[in-house]
């Protein structure tokens, strides 16, 4: 035993070394103030957190809350109808319709927002094609707004949704479909009844997934949303890179984890509470 | 009695795979039938039938006088005991239990009182508000049985319900079992592929081979007069003899042994001459192993233990036996 504990030697070395140090610097740092010229003195202040306070701050965060939460439910929603499909596919073709789903990622994350872009500009694909059809006379606002920002956060982050989703139903006991179906219950009752709360798990894998890569995302409302929709994010990068404010970033960043860990946390109760039966699911496989 | 279930014409195909080639099976109401055979030999499938988790190729299953062939699982009055329980692991007992009566849409105060009778009847009642995961596999099973019994089905249908238990606990329950069903006077449809089992639960046995069915009839006519040698070697132990140009089968407790030479024998000659391979203890007897003299053949006999005679390795020995215990069987 004692020599089976020094093999994850490593790995706590290098957790501690760039995980949990940074992360404290990032603490300090956030009760820290600086110069006019950027540099961080240390006279321990809770002033960035107060300023955070500033209702210009609180409505970014509330609009950012707002797209990560509409994120999260389309993504629910697109992604566990395709997620049981795939799972009932024959098993030779579940294979490649999980890579299809990925294939996206091979591409450079940046090089796709961009695509969008040529997708969705004024003189782009999109627009060109509604005139040349004759839909409309001249290009619409396809870009530089919420709905564009909403958009591509969905696009690129359906598969984390996909995924999580796509293993609970794949590893849903099929027995207990026959069993539902020989008690009685007709194929979508049975589906509401023992599917859906048996891949809960699933789904709240995905949810967290998708909540919090989109809590902290900036690049697509940088390139896609324009200067108009800022989020959390971009508000963060600013204090870091534009305004070259680090204690009010690191106060930001903070904040963030926080508010995203304590959401995850009542999420986990809500749904525990409502399907006390996830964690027995997991005891019988 | 009256015919309950009849399958009539069935045959199964799997892709290209002929599971049952053609088969006829009748039930009758509050019987306990069997289906007895090895892996393999369509025994599920034909239960699954009947619940409607599989359609027949071809032919008809009728139940209660309506064909159901074609009728979805959730619409035919028969229940399951799955194999592996298939109980819902997000559902307490009781809420397993109330499961097929909400389907039905009976009201929740008469399913409360179904409930309470099937808990009563399987000794449930204490584990009411567990999950399936708080509990023994005999528990578990206890819990499935209910399941399908609250629904007073016109058949139950147990696929080897007991396969996963412990050898005391499934011996228990196959009288609970037993008891159960002739309490209730309901109709049994149970899958095994353990022989002893069928033996002691069942008022009849349908022995199943490569989806034909072998031999069909009450657990003491099957034991004693198998119709041919699968059946034989299937349900207890065989010993075959070729004489002439047909097969006994004789069972190792109608075997008699008796010394090469013997003097004023007051028993039948012996048909066959062979040496003592080997003696193996097995508790109430032993059996005693045999090497044919002319064919390689081995066959075995039992002595008890207060067999005045005590046979040894090396030993040469007789057997004989009386004519009204060699079987006559047909060869596989």
């Amino acid at each position: 035993m004692k020599n089976g504990k020094l093999l994850i030697a490593p790995s706590m070395l290098w957790l501690g070394i760039f995980f949990i140090i940074p992360m404290l610097i990032v603490v300090a740092v956030s009760f820290a103030s600086r110069t006019p010229y950027g540099q961080v003195v240390f006279n321990w202040t809770v002033s960035n957190y107060l300023r955070f306070l500033e209702p210009l701050y609180i409505s970014i965060f509330a609009q950012t809350l707002l797209v990560a939460l509409v994120t999260t439910v389309v993504t629910i929603l697109m992604g566990y109808p395709l997620a049981y499909y795939i799972a009932q596919l024959p098993k030779r073709w579940q294979q490649p319709g999980l890579i299809l789903c990925m294939i996206p990622f091979w591409i450079n994350f940046l090089i796709r927002s961009y695509a969008w872009v040529i997708i969705l500009r004024a003189q782009g694909v999109m627009n060109t094609l509604l005139m040349k059809l004759g839909f409309i006379d001249q290009p619409l606002q396809l870009l530089y707004n919420e709905g564009a920002v909403m958009l591509g956060m969905i696009y690129s982050l359906l598969p984390f949704m996909i995924l999580p989703i796509y293993v609970s139903i794949e590893q849903l006991d099929r027995r207990l479909l026959e069993a539902a179906s020989d008690l009685g219950a007709p194929p979508f009752t049975a589906f509401r009844k023992i599917t859906l709360p048996l891949t809960m798990p699933g789904v709240a894998a995905g949810t967290i997934l998708v909540f919090i890569s989109s809590l902290g995302m900036f690049v697509v409302p940088d390139v896609m949303g324009g200067a108009k929709s800022a989020l959390v994010g971009n508000l963060i990068q600013n204090q870091f890179l534009s305004a070259r404010d680090w204690p009010f970033g690191s106060a930001l960043s903070i904040v963030l984890a926080v508010l995203s860990l304590f959401l995850i946390i009542l999420y986990y109760r809500a749904i525990q509470a409502q399907n006390g039966g996830a964690e027995n699911a997991k005891n019988v496989a | 009695m009256n015919e309950l279930i009849r399958m009539e014409g069935i045959t199964k195909k799997f892709g290209e795979h002929l599971i049952i080639p053609t088969l006829d099976l009748t039930i009758n109401d509050g019987e306990f039938v069997t289906l007895l055979g090895p892996s393999g030999c369509g025994k599920t499938t034909l239960l699954r039938m009947i619940a409607g988790l599989e359609t027949p190729t071809t032919g008809r299953v009728i139940l209660d006088g309506q064909d159901i062939t074609n009728l979805p699982p959730y619409k035919r009055n028969v229940n399951m005991v799955f194999q592996n329980y298939a109980l819902f692991p997000h559902m307490t007992v009781t809420e397993n239990i109330h499961f097929g009566l909400k389907m039905q849409g009976v009201p929740k105060e008469e399913a409360m009182e179904r409930i309470n009778q099937v808990l009563y009847l399987t000794q449930l009642e204490k584990l009411r508000d567990r999950y399936p995961s708080q509990m023994s596999g005999g528990q578990q099973q206890r819990v499935a049985i209910a399941r399908a019994l609250v629904n007073s089905p016109k058949v139950l249908l147990l696929d080897e319900p007991l396969g996963a238990l412990d050898y005391q606990l499934r011996k228990k329950l196959q009288l609970e079992l037993k008891n159960l069903q002739r309490g209730l006077g309901l109709t049994f449809v149970f899958v095994t592929h353990d022989q002893e089992e069928a033996l002691t639960m069942s008022d009849r046995i349908v022995i199943m081979h490569d989806g034909v069915i072998q031999q069909d009839g009450d657990p003491n006519g099957i034991y004693h007069h198998p119709r041919n040698t699968f059946v034989a070697r299937f349900i207890g132990e065989s010993n075959f003899f070729d004489i002439g140009s047909e097969t006994y089968a004789l069972r190792p407790e109608k075997l008699n042994l008796c010394p090469e030479e013997e003097e004023n024998a007051d028993h039948p000659e012996p048909k066959f001459f062979g040496t003592v391979v080997d003696i193996v203890f097995y508790g109430t007897i032993d059996k005693v192993f045999i090497r044919l003299d002319n064919t390689n053949q081995t066959v075995i006999a039992y002595q008890y233990f207060d067999d005045v005679h005590r046979w040894q390795t090396d030993d040469r020995v007789g057997i004989w036996w009386y004519d009204r215990d060699g079987v006559k069987v047909e060869k596989e």
